[in-house]
């Protein structure tokens, strides 16, 4: 069997890998425009060309599979950052409590 | 405003220390970089600094000091939670292959990438490492496949260990994945790997003694593509069926390898034996199908 087989429809590591790449550049585009979600209005008139070749590029059902893992992992990611971030803000605020107390004792 | 947040720190200013206990298996590869290091500082530190920076004092220097001393508090704790998560992780990884081992594996019967019946049986006496997936898998089934295909080649290439591994891709996506798909597909990542599929049935069967969640969406139109919800581990079995242990999304080639090499060094080490080969009815077959 050979790579031409018309039987075989799934995509060839050839296309995975285009695709991955078509993708990344459309979302690298939708990054600079400050566009999270691909599916938003506001991304309907932004990076057009790159739109229309990663959905050339891709099968429909990977295109809805990446657009919503995009926006999922933004939303994740930045859970994460506001919880880091009150991490700290009550580590240093302890930090800065104990050394409040030093600097009073030893004065 | 979380979405004005979003947008502001399009890259993030914030760099995440090791994620992995955190991290969900099925999480991808973040999407954005992450730059890693320190970050400038938070809002409330610069209000603090800036309002104590008239008079170059103690209490400057006190505030700069809490403030650094806060973050290097912050770093070490988080790593050693890290460290603490992964000395259970891997207290755990040991437990499991001591004692207690998971019912996890059993017989099956499906056909191979040449359209011949395929057993259980005929994998007996070498390892195997077994993944599912499906041919229409966007990311996830290639980069672990390349994944196993590197593990391979790593236990392969160690003379106290040498070629005992046959690896296995079972596809949770029957409808689609026909036998001339499972061979186009197999090609992509390894010439030892064997692509196993079969009615709806009998992987139903082989998923549920893995314990492999799979489901396809239950609306699709003829001619419409989609994709198969699983789980994605994958597994080593010892020479006879059994369950040695299993492997998920964030372990890397070297863990993996490392691992598969320690579990069947300490099986040889036992006086485990393992065939080189396949068995010869199986590779007869085989070859004078192909040929």
């Amino acid at each position: 069997m050979t790579s031409g087989n018309d039987e075989v429809k799934h995509p060839s590591r050839a296309d995975r890998q285009n695709c991955w790449k078509v993708r990344d550049a459309y979302f690298e585009c939708l990054n600079n425009a400050n566009i999270i979600d691909p599916s938003k209005p506001e991304a309907a008139n932004v990076c057009q060309d790159l739109r229309s070749l990663y959905e050339k590029g891709c099968m429909k059902s990977w295109v809805d599979y990446f657009n919503k893992r995009r926006v999922l992992e933004v939303e994740q990611k930045e859970l994460l950052e506001r919880m880091r971030a009150q991490h700290k803000a009550v580590e240093e605020r302890a930090a800065a409590a104990a050394e409040a107390a030093k600097a009073k004792e030893s004065a | 405003m979380l979405r004005s947040f979003i947008r502001r720190t399009a890259v993030p200013r914030f760099a995440a220390p090791r994620l992995t206990p955190v991290t969900p298996l099925r999480a991808p590869s973040p999407l954005l970089n992450v730059s890693r290091g320190f970050s400038s500082k938070p809002e409330g530190a610069r209000a603090q600094i800036s309002s104590a920076a008239g008079a170059l004092n103690w209490k400057t220097f006190a505030v700069f000091t809490a403030t650094g001393t806060g973050l290097l508090l912050y770093f070490r704790e988080e790593k050693k939670r890290v460290e603490i998560a992964r000395a259970e992780e891997a207290r755990l990884a040991k437990e499991s292959t001591t004692y207690g081992k998971p019912k996890i594996g059993g017989p099956f019967s499906l056909i191979d990438q040449n359209g011949i019946r395929t057993t259980n049986e005929d994998f007996k006496g070498r390892y195997m490492l077994i993944y599912f997936g499906f041919t229409n898998c966007p990311d996830i089934c290639p980069e672990e496949l390349d994944k196993m295909a590197e593990v391979l080649d790593t236990v392969k290439a160690d003379p106290e260990i040498g070629d005992v591994i046959t690896p296995i891709f079972i596809t949770c996506d029957p409808q689609r994945d026909t036998v001339a798909e499972v061979n186009e597909y197999v090609k992509d990542f390894h010439k030892d790997l064997i692509g196993l599929t079969g009615t709806l049935e009998e992987i139903a069967r082989v998923a549920k003694s893995y314990r492999v969640y799979f489901s396809k969406p239950p609306k699709v139109n003829p001619g419409e593509d989609y994709l198969v919800d699983h789980s994605i581990f994958f597994y080593l079995m010892a020479p006879d069926g059994s369950f040695v242990d299993c492997y998920a999304k964030d372990h890397t080639a070297e863990f993996v390898s490392q691992s598969v090499k320690d579990h069947i060094g300490k099986y040889k080490e036992q006086g485990g034996k393992i065939l080189p080969k396949l068995n010869e009815k199986r590779i007869s077959e085989t070859s004078s199908v192909s040929a």
